[in-house]
């Protein structure tokens, strides 16, 4: 559902209220800021996703449970500045982004080495500031920070001419599937038949095996992963793929409207 | 944004069915799928320890902890009162906005921008005065339909750090920066929103050098 916001602001008080019974008041009002913030950059409304029965109390309580368990490690790192805990941190980062920049063609060896201590360097900085929204793992949130700072110092260095190495691919547009659900049944049953041939029509095994027991078995793209025994990264990508070949074949027998 | 569903994926959710929005959305936009995919595989790759080793030590150098921002300047008073004021230098906010992101322009929110928080952290602190920690979070952001102003956003609170007392409230912000300055009420929720800045009155002449520090002060209303 789509929330109108001083009805949320509402009922992320009530949770608050919830959590101030459980947890005391002091932790209350230090969530209280975090949700603030966090409700003005949007990351509150990420979460609903407008997904019917989603409440802001769960919200609540997923910050609660991350500051619960961060906190004094963020006060570490952000605060007190620690070298024991900024030692291993940094290191992360080097290795991070090594391996990312290794991911987008560059060379394994010194010279890129040296451009992720500098990457790093300034992930560091800029995470040494930044706003921890407690709504998700350290890891994942510095990870981003890191790749974001990456990404745009990749750019500089290219307009710089320091170097090509860029690599962003490219995919089409998705196919939408949408209209399954609207066309009268004569019409779906042969889109159906259509859809199962492009799905014969893919490209590997893993491909067909990814649409056909998501779609049509209604399995989650997690359980696929443990099914199948590969890494959930390699389903998501195997996911988008299937739905860009698909898109494909079935454009090539006359479907406009993907 | 990112983070929390790359979370929840290594988690095992199955966001396409748990953020259906986004998910769409990443169906759409090929720099957040690929945001999104080469981050779950080099997190994931993190967790299980298989990421290539570095070819040498990793750097240990951790200047940047000590070069990084003034402490704040606290005042305490005879009578009780107080007064925290926090300074960012030129070479600070040059640094925050501009470099690396080198994005302040009317073309501030590209795509990559929509990966994360299209906001600039200034001060994020926490400082022990009077037996309360007082917690400050300034931040920047730049609006689209108007992009030759920043919008300043504060939140702000007092914790007791011993449980049962008051803590010190209402709290009036202050900023001060260049030709800009403010003082505003935080509300009870602790947040204060300041009027816009001007580029005008904060960056020289082509907005790309901030010409003026900038100074906050956070004190309880006598």
């Amino acid at each position: 559902m789509n929330w109108e916001r001083g009805k949320l602001e509402e009922a992320l008080e009530e949770g608050l209220k919830l959590e101030a019974a459980s947890q005391g008041k002091q932790v209350a009002q230090a969530l209280r800021l975090i949700i603030a913030a966090n409700l003005r950059s949007g990351r509150v409304g990420y979460f609903l996703d407008e997904v019917e029965g989603r409440e802001p109390a769960e919200y609540v309580s997923r910050v609660t449970g991350f500051y619960e368990a961060l906190s004094l490690y963020l006060h570490q790192v952000q605060v007190e500045k620690l070298d024991e805990v900024w030692r291993p941190l940094f290191e992360k980062l080097q290795r991070w982004i090594y391996n990312f920049l290794l991911n987008n063609h560059f060379a394994a060896g010194p010279h890129t080495h040296q451009r992720a201590v500098e990457y790093a360097t300034e992930a560091a900085v800029a995470l040494l500031t930044a706003h921890f929204p407690y709504d998700t793992s350290f890891d994942a949130w510095a990870f981003i920070l890191a790749r974001n700072v990456t990404c745009k110092l990749l750019k500089q260095s290219k307009r710089n001419g320091r170097t090509t190495d860029e690599a962003v691919p490219f995919d089409e547009e998705m196919i939408h599937f949408r209209y399954l659900r609207s066309e009268p049944d004569r019409k779906r049953w042969d889109l159906r038949r259509d859809l199962l041939d492009a799905v014969d029509a893919l490209s590997s095994e893993v491909r067909r095996e990814i649409i056909l027991r998501h779609y049509f078995e209604n399995l989650s793209l997690p359980e696929i992963a443990a099914e199948l025994n590969q890494p959930i990264h390699t389903v998501y990508q195997e996911h988008f793929r299937s739905r860009k070949e698909l898109r494909k074949i079935l454009g090539q027998n006359g479907y406009k409207e993907i | 944004m990112l983070s929390l569903v790359v979370h929840d994926a290594l988690e095992g959710v199955d966001i396409s069915t748990h953020y259906p929005a986004f998910y769409q959305q990443m169906l759409a936009d090929n720099e957040l799928r690929e945001a999104f995919l080469d981050t779950l595989d080099l997190l994931r790759r993190s967790q299980a320890d298989t990421l290539l080793p570095l070819p040498q030590p990793a750097s240990d150098d951790l200047s940047f902890l000590r070069a990084h921002s003034s402490a704040p300047r606290v005042e305490q008073m005879a009578n009780g009162h107080w007064r925290v004021r926090w300074q960012r230098t030129i070479a600070d906010i040059q640094a925050i906005l501009f470099q690396p992101r080198a994005a302040l322009s009317p073309l501030f929110r590209s795509a990559a921008d929509q990966v994360e928080d299209p906001w600039f952290t200034l001060i994020n602190d926490e400082v022990e005065i009077d037996n309360q920690r007082i917690a400050v979070l300034l931040q920047a952001t730049q609006q689209v339909e108007r992009p030759h102003v920043l919008q300043l956003f504060l939140t702000a609170g007092a914790l007791s750090l011993s449980e049962g007392e008051d803590v010190t409230w209402p709290l009036r912000a202050n900023v001060q920066w260049g030709h800009y300055g403010q003082g505003v009420l935080v509300d009870p929720s602790g947040q204060a929103t300041f009027s816009a800045v001007p580029f005008t009155a904060i960056f020289a002449e082509g907005h790309q050098s901030v010409k003026s520090h900038l100074y906050l002060t956070l004190e309880p209303i006598a």
